[in-house]
């Protein structure tokens, strides 16, 4: 049993009380490994003087009379004099010079009982002296009213210290308010306080929770619950290989955290961060389910469009591959977190700055994305469940021409043109009915997609093991005609096993996701909308089969044949790891990570016999079967060492990693199956056909940090790799990389405590540091010729695959940031602005080259430099907090800058008429757009001399528009209501982007058009108009339709504010919960995309393409029960 | 001191760990390394096998409504298309657009694999003589061929003779006779380099199958290229060559079999490759529906094309399809997905051709007997009478029509043939205004694709795009 009392040691130095005492707290403290062996002897001597429970002193000299003088001092100064002058003792409990009153008192040669008198007559305590021990007492007389200055019975407080969840709180700090008493609570939330005042304060705090003060007032049972820190500077921060608090970070991450992740009804995590991070862009391409997302953080720094600047995703420690290898259409590739559960994540760091990504050496420099998932936690089994359904349909969709509209075009465009409609190239005019009139954006996208999502986890368990077992189903269907979906199943575990003496520790998770997508083989039926006219004929025949309309339909045939059209992908994904760690001494730990990712890809493309139209004469159906799988080992051995150093803790980190992945496909074509029905048979194809790839990559690293944090106000952050890596050539493998990060926790210091006492935490830190980019495939360095699809003359053929230059080595990208962290009014203004600035060099891309050399880019360093830099905002604060009400909001903006900054021969280079040296590589040149012109009814544009010209040529491209966002971020207001709670969160873009101003041509056959088109040039002298005339030949009028498609005409502005986020949820009262025996029972309302304000003339401006599918609204309703 | 020591040890553990062996990986499965490639016989053949293999698989410039038949035959007066496909629409029109790579791209890649293949060969010691004489003769030819469209359909191109990217990302465009020569000296290197019989796949054994160029492969294009450049004696004289290689080569006189596989006519054809089809161009063209309605079959004959057939040609009659009363090219009879075995061949190089070329060349030379007897062999097989024509000039116009006749719908003759004989702005105003264009002189050039320009800072547009 640990006493509770603490010896007033401001004796003498030397006495042997006095040095156990500092041991014995070191001790405790874990601070000083080296004594452990020794303080374990002296603990127990220590025990037999804590007992006890007093403070002892004496001195040599016997003498009774006391010379002290002293204006305000402490009560303990004029005790200390007593103590050297006369050979008098003290005793007494600690906490009575809590309560002391400084004295002022001038006494030469004074008795005790005097000095004792004129100190003791303002002190809520009296003294007693027995022989030459004096004691200090409680005043006898009894009190009439308790007050704070009034000292009670001594007692002895237990408690149990739980969260809002009633889980306990390990560890959580338990201390004596005013005094440095106190204790930790144990593995179930259990602590205890001997012989304290009765009428203390007491203290409780923990790491990630709000502090809570409760007055004792003569209990001796305390249930403390905490709520979690909204706003906490001690919040854990993921960053690489470990964690630290957002106090004591040194480097920028932002963390976003399971509460708002599961605030939000969307079945791919990165969804889940729109808007809330600081420097991170991310763009959500398509609606349909599994689709891609385009993330940046801070910028694009790849001169070549191609290279996707991904960031680096690691997932418990497991490097995830940040492309899919999704073979379906119209999800523009597909993104791999798809085959993430947002549910099993605890928490998604994104690291940017040098100091945080540099240990990642050269895969850090598009910034990481650490995603945690959730772990066991101590305490009684809990279940949880959670489930929600809801609704989704498209955000919004341009409005396009009626039948009335378009027919009028189409006369027009005839009569522009000089040209007689026939019934061969106007069957839109004059063979189908033109009294139809369908409108095809609600047909094709308008339906409403289905969401049902299903959770339950268990968790639980004793001190040494803890387990965590969850799984769930997810279920969406589409806005397309037909019976799509995406079916989900996944599995979560952990299990935490530590060992009775602390030493070892195992920590085991795994997520397994099985996808079933049943979506459309030839892609988004988005992009079909604008090519079929509004009178087109009816879809199917009286006898449900597809209406061909005797082929006039036009060259895309009839829309709904491409819904016919299967793809069947079935996903598995399995991630696994382990953490084992040995405490070797205290403050020495061995830690082994190994993790295992296995994406399992099946995949069917079907097209049916009835795909084809019968005059085509094809009638067989085919299909493609692939199978691809993505194997990746890691395992990263590594060694942590803190040791206290002087009034600074050093903790330093070493490791290696070494990393294998493999990537397999098979690809197998069968055509002429001549029964739908076999369609999943290869057997039945007459003919077949594969290919096969392999590809290995593999990865070795030594990396080390070194971390010193002095007196919590100095922080000092060394890191480095050596990166090695299959994919350059011989001598090009390895690499080095580093960073130093640097912090002042400036509200720490004195004259600022003194000064601004306003501000409650400030902290300024820098960083500066390298990483790397390896974003190229495997083999670039090889010279590969790869094997024809067909055979000639019996032998199958190799041909040349790339171009290729085995001299490539590592792109650099060097990172520097200053941060400012302020925390004002308690923290309940919190802001943290950073200002970075990044330049990638020797630039490692697909460098562009004409097609003329055989292929159109080859794997190569360029001497380019590209600066990214930004100022990024985040300001969190908590407007109104009482006991009932709670508002708090979080804004964050950021405002990027990308440059090209040099570039030697750019004039020659294959890069020289798509940039310019000193602006943004976001940039297009385009021509500048002169208007109709009133004679001819064509556009103008000017050419470089300023003069209008029909036919502007490269040098003519004057115009610069950068379609990167000037700004963008979010804001976040939560408003708590007794068991209410309301999240919003809005998204703002500011931008310029591509309008949907017209389709194909306006004026030819079959492609419909949005309504703008219909300001149009009629004849001269019609007065100003936008659009062109009509027409429906492919000569002038297309184009200088061309031509408006490379000028400033089609850009304008694509910001947007959205409502990303809604949720509205309720907390059933206490007393409710506990008839049903719940633990937790929430009832919730979700919605995403609910609100877009745009001026955007297209889709819609987050993925702004007329063929890709707009992101969804999507509304849910749900339940969580926790048992 | 315990703990450094602790610390020293494991840095020198990871370093050794940290070594080159980690980061070894297993060569790819799906290639091989090019140094591997050309180190052996089997592996150099692929590499040139390829070439063929790809013109009729995975590339579209021979194939189907992609190809060059198709595409420069309705940029002249050959089709009528039906399709509202806006790249077709763009050759039909001759309005390209300079974002069109359609040719260009894909002749260039071939340029690269005969450059790769010359260079490597070259160098290569460990491929048999034989073999190796077989396979540079191939490169060169195919090196030739695929020049000869990149000058007659863009005019002045940049003449790459090297592999090396460095070099050839700035080339700039190499005059138009200096291309030419580069082609007529690769086919004279080819002639003699190649082999005068029809080899297999192991470039050993003779074979029936005329699928690899041999030594009058080589000539043939040859005859064609002197007789673009208006060599007329060398033109003669090569053409005579396989007109007198009589063993080998004789026109078919079944209109109908003309384009068999293994044709008595054919000097070199192309293996279709793609499971259940045979030639594309036959599948694109043969109409088994109204045209256009199919993606498949977007163009009909034009009526100038059908007209200027005499009624009792028999090439009209066999070679001249009719569905639903729209024409098409039957040249190739075989449409579609088929079961049976593959019967037609792609035909690249045919007799008829050397003997239209020899009869031009000797009108040019004023023997107009001579040309006479070449120009009546092509009639009298299509059953027609001899030609009345007897002037150069008539003579001269005669051969175009025959050329018109005999070579429609094949590998975009017609619309290289106006342009060689200057007809072209003539014939293109009537036609244009016919499809509803308006014909301007430039249109004669495709444009270079505008990538291309923006990377090539040294690469200039043609005029007008």
């Amino acid at each position: 049993m640990r006493t509770e009392y603490l010896l007033t040691s401001q004796f003498d130095k030397g006495m042997i009380f006095n040095a156990i005492a500092r041991s014995f707290v070191a001790m405790n403290k874990r601070e000083n490994a080296a004594l452990t062996k020794m303080l374990r002897v002296m603990k127990l001597t220590a025990i037999l003087f804590f007992i006890a429970c007093i403070h002892v002193s004496a001195h040599g000299l016997a003498q009774d009379h006391v010379t002290f003088a002293g204006r305000d001092v402490p009560l303990e100064q004029v005790f200390s004099a007593i103590k050297k002058q006369t050979s008098y003792l003290f005793l007494y409990n600690e906490s009575y010079m809590k309560y002391a009153r400084k004295v002022t008192i001038s006494v030469k040669n004074a008795s005790i009982k005097e000095v004792l008198d004129e100190c003791m007559k303002d002190q809520p305590f009296d003294y007693n002296i027995e022989g030459k021990t004096i004691f200090l007492v409680n005043k006898p007389e009894p009190v009439k009213v308790k007050s704070q200055t009034t000292l009670g019975n001594l007692i002895e407080v237990k408690g149990r210290v739980v969260d809002e969840s009633g889980e306990p709180i390990v560890g959580a700090n338990v201390t004596i308010k005013g005094t440095s008493q106190g204790t930790a609570t144990d593995e179930n939330g259990y602590f205890s306080l001997a012989v304290i005042d009765e009428n203390a304060v007491i203290l409780v705090s923990s790491i990630g929770y709000e502090a809570h003060e409760m007055r004792v007032s003569g209990k001796t049972t305390l249930n403390i619950s905490l709520r979690k820190a909204i706003n906490s500077l001690d919040e854990t921060v993921v960053i690489a290989y470990g964690s630290t608090t957002k106090r004591l970070n040194t480097g920028n991450v932002t963390s976003v955290k399971s509460t708002e992740i599961e605030n939000q009804p969307v079945s791919n995590p990165l969804a889940a961060l729109e808007g809330r991070v600081p420097g991170m862009v991310i763009t959500q391409t398509t609606g349909m389910a599994g689709g891609a997302f385009k993330v940046q953080i801070r910028g694009r720094s790849s001169i070549n469009p191609q290279v996707g600047n991904n960031p680096l995703y690691i997932i418990d420690g497991v490097p995830y591959t940040s492309q899919s290898l999704s073979n379906q259409t119209g999800v523009n590739g597909g993104s791999p977190l798809n085959f993430i559960n947002p549910s099993d994540i605890e928490s998604i760091d994104v690291l940017k700055d040098a100091d945080a990504t540099a240990i990642y050496g050269s895969r850090g420099a598009n910034g990481v994305i650490l995603i945690t998932t959730k772990t066991a936690k101590t305490g009684s089994t809990k279940v949880n469940f959670n489930g929600y359904s809801g609704i989704g349909k498209v955000t919004r969709t341009a409005k396009l021409l009626n039948t009335q509209q378009y027919l009028e075009m189409r006369h027009e465009a005839f009569h522009n043109d000089a040209v007689l409609p026939t019934s061969a190239n106007a069957p839109d005019l004059l063979v189908w009915d033109t009294t139809r009139y369908t409108d095809w954006t609600k047909e094709l996208i308008g339906g409403t997609a289905r969401f049902t999502d299903g959770q339950i986890s268990f968790s639980g368990g004793n001190a040494n093991t803890q387990f965590l077992l969850g799984g769930g189903c997810h279920n969406e269907t589409t806005v397309f005609p037909g019976t799509f979906s995406d079916k989900k199943i996944n599995a979560h575990f952990n299990i935490i096993n530590t060992s009775v003496n602390q030493r070892f520790k195992l920590s085991t998770s795994g997520s397994f996701l099985a996808d079933k997508n049943n979506s459309l083989g030839n892609g988004d039926p988005t992009s079909y909308i604008s090519s079929i006219a509004p009178d087109a004929p009816k879809i199917y025949n009286a006898d449900g089969t597809l209406n061909w309309a005797n082929g006039t339909w036009g060259f895309n045939g009839n829309p709904y044949a491409n819904l016919l059209v299967k793809y069947l992908g079935k996903t598995y994904n399995l991630i696994s790891n382990t953490l084992l760690s040995y405490r070797i001494l205290n403050g020495l730990d061995f830690k082994l990570g190994l993790g295992y990712n296995n994406m399992q890809y099946n995949e069917i493309l079907a097209t049916p016999i009835a795909f084809n139209d019968p005059s085509s004469g094809i009638n067989t159906g085919s299909s493609e079967f692939i199978n691809q799988s993505l194997t990746s080992f890691i395992a990263e051995p590594q060694i942590t060492y803190e040791i206290k150093i002087g009034d600074g803790k050093l903790t330093s980190l070493v490791g290696t990693t070494l990393q294998s992945n493999t990537n397999q496909a098979h690809y197998l074509f069968a055509d002429g199956i001549t029964s739908d029905a076999l369609l999943e048979n290869s057997q039945a194809a007459t003919s077949l056909r594969s290919v096969d790839t392999k590809s290995q990559y593999k990865y070795n690293a030594i990396f080390g940090r070194l971390n010193y944090v002095f007196r919590n106000k100095y922080l000092l952050n060394l890191t480095g790799r050596r990166d090695g890596s299959s994919r350059f050539g011989p001598g090009k493998q390895f690499s080095n990389f580093g960073a130093i990060g640097a912090g002042w926790i400036f509200s720490k210091e004195n004259f600022i405590q003194q000064h601004f006492s306003f501000l409650s935490f400030g902290k300024l830190r820098a960083s500066y540091g390298t990483s790397g980019n390896d974003q190229i495939g495997d083999y670039q360095f090889l010279d590969l010729y790869k094997n024809s699809s067909y055979s000639y003359q019996g032998l199958v053929g190799l041909y040349p695959n790339n171009l290729f230059n085995p001299d490539f080595a590592w792109e650099i990208n060097k990172k520097f940031e200053l941060g400012l962290e302020v925390g004002l009014i308690k923290d309940r203004i919190f802001i943290s602005l950073d200002y970075f600035k990044n330049r990638s060099t020797n630039q490692l891309v697909g460098y562009s080259l004409p097609a003329l050399t055989g292929f159109t880019s080859i794997t190569n360093n360029l001497a380019a430099k590209v600066e990214n830099s930004g100022i990024e905002l985040l300001v969190n604060t908590s407007n109104i907090s009482t006991q009932n009400f709670k508002w708090s909001t979080s804004f964050n903006i950021s405002i990027p800058k990308n440059k090209l900054v040099e570039y030697p021969n750019f004039s020659s280079s294959s890069y020289a008429n798509t940039y310019v040296i000193g602006q943004p590589l976001t940039i297009s040149k385009v021509y500048h757009w002169l208007g109709v012109n009133d004679t001819t009814g064509l556009y103008q544009y000017s050419n470089s001399k300023g003069n209008p010209t029909y036919s502007p040529t490269t040098t003519d491209r004057t115009v610069i528009i950068n379609t990167a966002p000037k700004y963008y971020g979010g804001i976040q207001n939560t408003f708590e209501y007794n068991g209410f709670q309301l999240d919003l969160l809005f998204q703002f873009v500011k931008q310029i982007g591509s309008q949907y101003l017209f389709n194909i041509l306006p004026g030819s056959f079959g492609n419909n058009q949005p309504i703008s088109v219909l300001n149009r040039w009629q004849n001269s002298g019609g007065g100003p108009v936008n659009y062109q005339m009509f027409s429906q030949k492919f000569t002038n009028a297309f184009k200088e339709y061309t031509n408006a498609k490379t000028s400033d005409f089609i850009y304008g502005d694509a910001s947007f504010i959205r409502l990303k986020n809604v949720s509205i949820s309720y907390q059933l009262p206490k007393r409710w919960k506990q008839k049903a025996h719940l633990q937790n029972c929430r009832l919730y309302v979700m919605g995403q995309n609910i609100l877009t304000i745009t001026r955007y003339k297209g889709n819609d401006p987050e993925n702004q393409s007329p063929n890709n599918l707009p992101p969804l609204k999507v509304l849910t309703i749900g339940i969580q029960i926790g048992l | 001191m315990k703990v450094k020591s602790i610390f020293v040890i494991i840095i020198i553990g990871l370093q050794i760990l940290g070594c080159k062996k980690a980061i070894e990986i297993d060569p790819p499965i799906s290639g091989l390394v090019s140094s591997t490639v050309y180190s052996s016989d089997a592996t150099s053949i692929a590499a040139l096998t390829s070439i063929y293999e790809r013109l009729m698989g995975e590339t579209n410039f021979l194939n189907g409504t992609q190809g060059i038949a198709l595409r420069l035959g309705l940029s002249a007066d050959e089709f009528k298309l039906y399709s509202s496909d806006i790249n077709l629409s763009q050759f039909y029109t001759n309005s390209l657009v300079s974002t069109n790579s359609t040719f260009w791209n894909e002749l260039y890649n071939f340029v690269y694999s005969c450059n790769v293949a010359i260079e490597q060969l070259s160098n290569s010691t460990s491929v048999s003589s034989m073999i190796k004489q077989q396979l540079l003769g191939e490169a060169k030819f195919m090196r030739a061929f695929f020049y000869f469209y990149l000058v007659n359909i863009y005019g002045d191109v940049p003449l790459l003779l090297t592999s090396d990217y460095r070099i050839n990302s700035i080339a700039s465009r190499t005059p138009k006779a200096q291309v030419i020569q580069q082609m007529i000296a690769d086919l004279k290197e080819a002639q003699n380099l190649l082999t005068s019989n029809y080899l297999g796949a192991d470039l050993i054994a003779s074979t029936s199958e005329r699928t690899r160029p041999n030594k009058w492969a080589a000539n043939a294009l040859l005859s064609r290229v002197y007789l673009y450049n208006g060599d007329w004696a060398n033109a003669e004289d090569i053409s005579s060559t396989l007109i007198n290689n009589t063993t080998m080569y004789s026109l078919v006189s079944n209109l109908n079999n003309v384009f068999l596989k293994n044709s008595s006519e054919a000097i070199f054809q192309l293996q279709p490759v793609k499971p259940s089809y045979n030639t594309l161009d036959g599948n694109s063209f043969i109409l088994t529906s109204n045209p256009g309605i199919s993606s498949i079959s977007p163009v009909s004959l034009s009526s100038s094309l059908v007209g200027s057939f005499d009624t009792t040609d028999l090439r009209l009659a066999k070679w001249v399809g009719n569905y639903n009363g729209y024409y098409y090219a039957n040249k190739y009879k075989i449409k579609g997905p088929t079961t049976a075995p593959v019967s037609e061949y792609y035909m690249v190089l045919r007799l008829a051709e050397q003997y239209l070329i020899r009869a031009e060349a000797r009108v040019q030379q004023n023997n107009i007997s001579g040309a006479q007897s070449d120009l009546n062999i092509i009639r009298s097989r299509a059953g027609l009478t001899n030609t009345t024509a007897a002037t150069k000039a008539s003579m001269l116009t005669a051969i175009n029509r025959e050329r018109q006749l005999e070579l429609f719908a094949e590998c975009g003759h017609r619309w290289l043939d106006i342009k060689r004989t200057n007809t072209i702005d003539v014939i293109m105003t009537s036609i244009a205004s016919q499809k509803g264009a308006v014909w301007n002189s430039n249109m004669a050039l495709l444009p270079v694709p505008l990538d291309e320009i923006n990377k090539d800072p040294n690469l200039v547009q043609n005029p007008g795009y």
